[in-house]
């Protein structure tokens, strides 16, 4: 069995509802050169690719679209996150025993909380997507407190995934996609490294958070933030200290998880060095990144990992961080 | 004998007063305890009092078994550039003098790494001076200057005279990195997240802006493990597949081969960052050949025995261990050390 808790499909029309022309989307947000890939779109295709691939199941959810969109819109940006989330609900009913799916809301305003819990009542969803940052604002942002607070108490799952134009996109990223490929791991990680310095894991000791891109490029910053907390804030004001109570790695095998979308083996290696096998789950950003699945798949098998190990990573921590309930089911045979 | 050379490691001279470059206040800050607050362009930043202390700095390193060290000040001349009404040449020269000054109080077991603006042409100049008389043995560039990247056209006369010359290069990131005005004013994030970053954004554009296929037999070493490059590595080579159809010309990516081949063939990595697991990660990727032994030692006064146990720490052979304490280090910025 293999779960892909990290796809993505387009359905068509959801920018024409808000009243938004995506070829002249005026001057709320910098889009940023990128090339169409028309699987995205075609949901025929994800189908068979992903079946042929082995993918059993697969979290679908919608990456950027509400965050973009709210900030294009007159209508407030609950209609949006309504609306993409409704979408999304129909994308997994054209496929009910193959998808599953993921809301989103904006953790910066309490008025989302209603809509979170509408995603994770009725209409099905197995957890949440955020954006790491919204309109630029992070999440460990004092108005996010109340969202924590719910998703702690109500346990929920929660993804992480990079916004359409991240940090720095002012600087020269409508070159070479670097939005895509340097700028948006960028975004993750400063979300996670704010998280982790805001003390926000103090706060919420048991939130649980799996993060797209394998952590985006925390891990080639950890011993960095290790560093900075343990070499002191003194006379810096105080808005400006590190504020975490322990070590930030000591966060990472306490509430994180991670994905092992990249593409490069190296790293998912170091990945499962870091987290462990309980922490690291399958994910493809198949659909807006149309690489065959199977690449994803082969570079897992690459790994070296007992059988155990890879069943916890292609299925079994998914089905345990998302509550997906496959364990007592009977594979579904592909 | 057996070496361990420590590749990046800074030092900053102490004001000697006046106020050659006319930059008044632009650094200065507030004693806090033994080391200085500052907070330029709105950067709260600590600077420790290693820094300035060249006999301690040598203490350290020789106690934790560094034998011989490459120094450099990476911030100032960038910034005073900026401030200074003096040309940028001056400032980098400046900055060049007293780096050269230190390494001549221990020429047996130091030298420098000369500073220039790549974007300049006329600081080609500046770069003969170093490697000539004042026989530093390298060049350390930032990552970006005034938030220009070293992959624009101004550059190619560097990077032409660098090719031919064969000057060994080493890639820092700046003081005010990529995305500062975002928040980083929090939790030191321009260091911790930033510049890391502006580092992988430097070097993915060099890579992506096929720099190195105008000039494949460039050799350059990377501080921090490459910054946040490795993350994103895969990203690139699945950037470069999709393609850029229907992309304006001017955002296409323009590199001839698949972006992870550039890594062996261009690039080599301090082991700088603290976090074995990446070390680790980065040996795998670039090979033992290409990896350098580095501590950031005087503005990350860690102890630079942690830096000597990671490397100890590796799963490779002995002598892959002292390929990346000193041997790859000397043959790359050719320092004649023997064994």
């Amino acid at each position: 069995m293999i779960v892909d808790i990290h796809t993505h499909f387009n359905e068509a029309g959801v920018a024409q509802a808000l009243g938004i022309d995506m070829r002249n989307p005026g001057q709320g947000y910098a889009i940023l050169p990128s090339s169409p890939q028309p699987e995205y779109g075609d949901f025929d295709v994800q189908t068979e690719v992903c079946r042929k691939a082995g993918i059993t199941k697969r979290l679908m959810s919608t990456p950027f679209t509400a965050e973009m969109l709210s900030a294009l819109t007159t209508k407030s940006s609950l209609d949006v996150v309504e609306l993409v989330n409704d979408t999304n609900a129909k994308t997994v009913a054209r496929a009910p025993n193959r998808l599953m799916g993921l809301g989103t809301v904006n953790p910066l305003e309490v008025a989302h909380i209603k809509e979170a819990e509408r995603c994770m009542g009725p209409l099905g969803f197995k957890g949440l997507l955020l954006t790491t940052s919204w309109h630029g604002r992070y999440l460990d942002n004092d108005e996010a407190l109340p969202f924590w607070e719910w998703a702690e108490a109500s346990k929920t799952p929660i993804f992480l995934h990079p916004v359409r134009t991240p940090i720095g996109h002012k600087q020269q990223m409508g070159q070479y996609k670097l939005d895509e490929l340097i700028g948006r791991p960028f975004d993750t990680t400063m979300c996670l490294a704010r998280m982790i310095l805001s003390g926000l894991f103090d706060r919420f000791p048991k939130l649980q958070l799996s993060v797209s891109h394998m952590g985006g490029g925390l891990l080639a910053v950890v011993g960095r933030l290790n560093y900075g907390w343990s070499l002191g804030c003194e006379g810096m004001p105080e808005r400006a200290k590190i504020k975490c109570k322990d070590e930030p790695e000591s966060y990472l095998r306490r509430n994180l998880h991670v994905d092992t979308m990249g593409l490069w083996g190296p790293h998912v290696r170091e990945a499962l060095a870091v987290f462990g096998t309980d922490r690291v789950m399958f994910g493809t950003d198949y659909g807006p990144v149309p690489i065959d699945p199977k690449e994803h798949v082969d570079i897992v098998k690459s790994m070296g990992l007992s059988a155990a190990d890879e069943e916890k990573v292609f299925w079994k921590n998914a089905d345990g961080f998302f509550k997906l309930g496959l364990a007592k089911q009977r594979p579904v045979s592909v | 004998m057996a070496h361990i050379v420590d590749i990046h490691t800074h030092h900053s001279g102490r004001s000697k007063g006046g106020d050659p470059l006319g930059v008044g206040n632009a650094m200065r800050g507030q004693r806090v305890g033994k080391n200085i607050y500052s907070d330029y362009k709105g950067m709260p930043n600590l600077a420790h009092y290693e820094l300035t202390d060249f006999q301690l700095q040598q203490e350290v390193s020789h106690k934790a078994g560094i034998d011989y060290r490459l120094m450099s000040n990476p911030f100032p001349a960038e910034v005073l550039t900026e401030i200074s009404a003096k040309p940028s040449v001056e400032v980098c020269k400046h900055y060049n003098d007293e780096i050269a000054e230190t390494v001549d109080t221990s020429p047996n077991d130091t030298a420098g790494l000369g500073t220039v603006n790549p974007l300049e042409k006329s600081h080609i100049k500046e770069a003969e001076r170093l490697m000539g008389p004042l026989k530093f043995k390298g060049l350390q560039l930032v990552t970006s200057w005034h938030g220009r990247y070293l992959d624009t056209e101004e550059a190619w006369p560097f990077w032409e005279y660098v090719q031919d010359k064969d000057v060994p290069i080493f890639l820092h990131p700046p003081r005010v990195p990529i995305g500062a005005d975002q928040q980083m004013d929090q939790y030191k994030l321009d260091e911790l997240v930033g510049r890391p970053f502006d580092t992988a954004m430097s070097v993915a554009r060099m890579i992506l802006s096929g720099l190195f296929d105008r000039f494949p037999t460039l050799q350059i070493c990377v501080a921090h493990i490459g910054g946040g490059l490795l993350p994103c590595m895969g990203r690139l080579d699945f950037g470069w597949r999709l393609g850029c159809e229907g992309m304006p010309d001017d955002s296409q990516i323009q590199c001839k081969n698949i972006p992870s081949s550039y890594l062996r063939q261009n690039l080599h990595v301090d082991i700088m960052g603290v976090w074995a697991p990446h070390v680790a990660e980065a040996v795998e990727v670039f090979g033992p050949d290409r990896v350098m032994f580095g501590t950031d030692y005087g503005p990350v006064p860690i102890d630079p025995k942690a830096h000597v146990d990671i490397v100890n720490g590796l799963e490779i052979s002995e002598e892959d261990k002292q390929k990346i304490f000193w041997k790859n280090a000397n043959t790359f910025f050719k320092l004649g050390l023997s064994s």
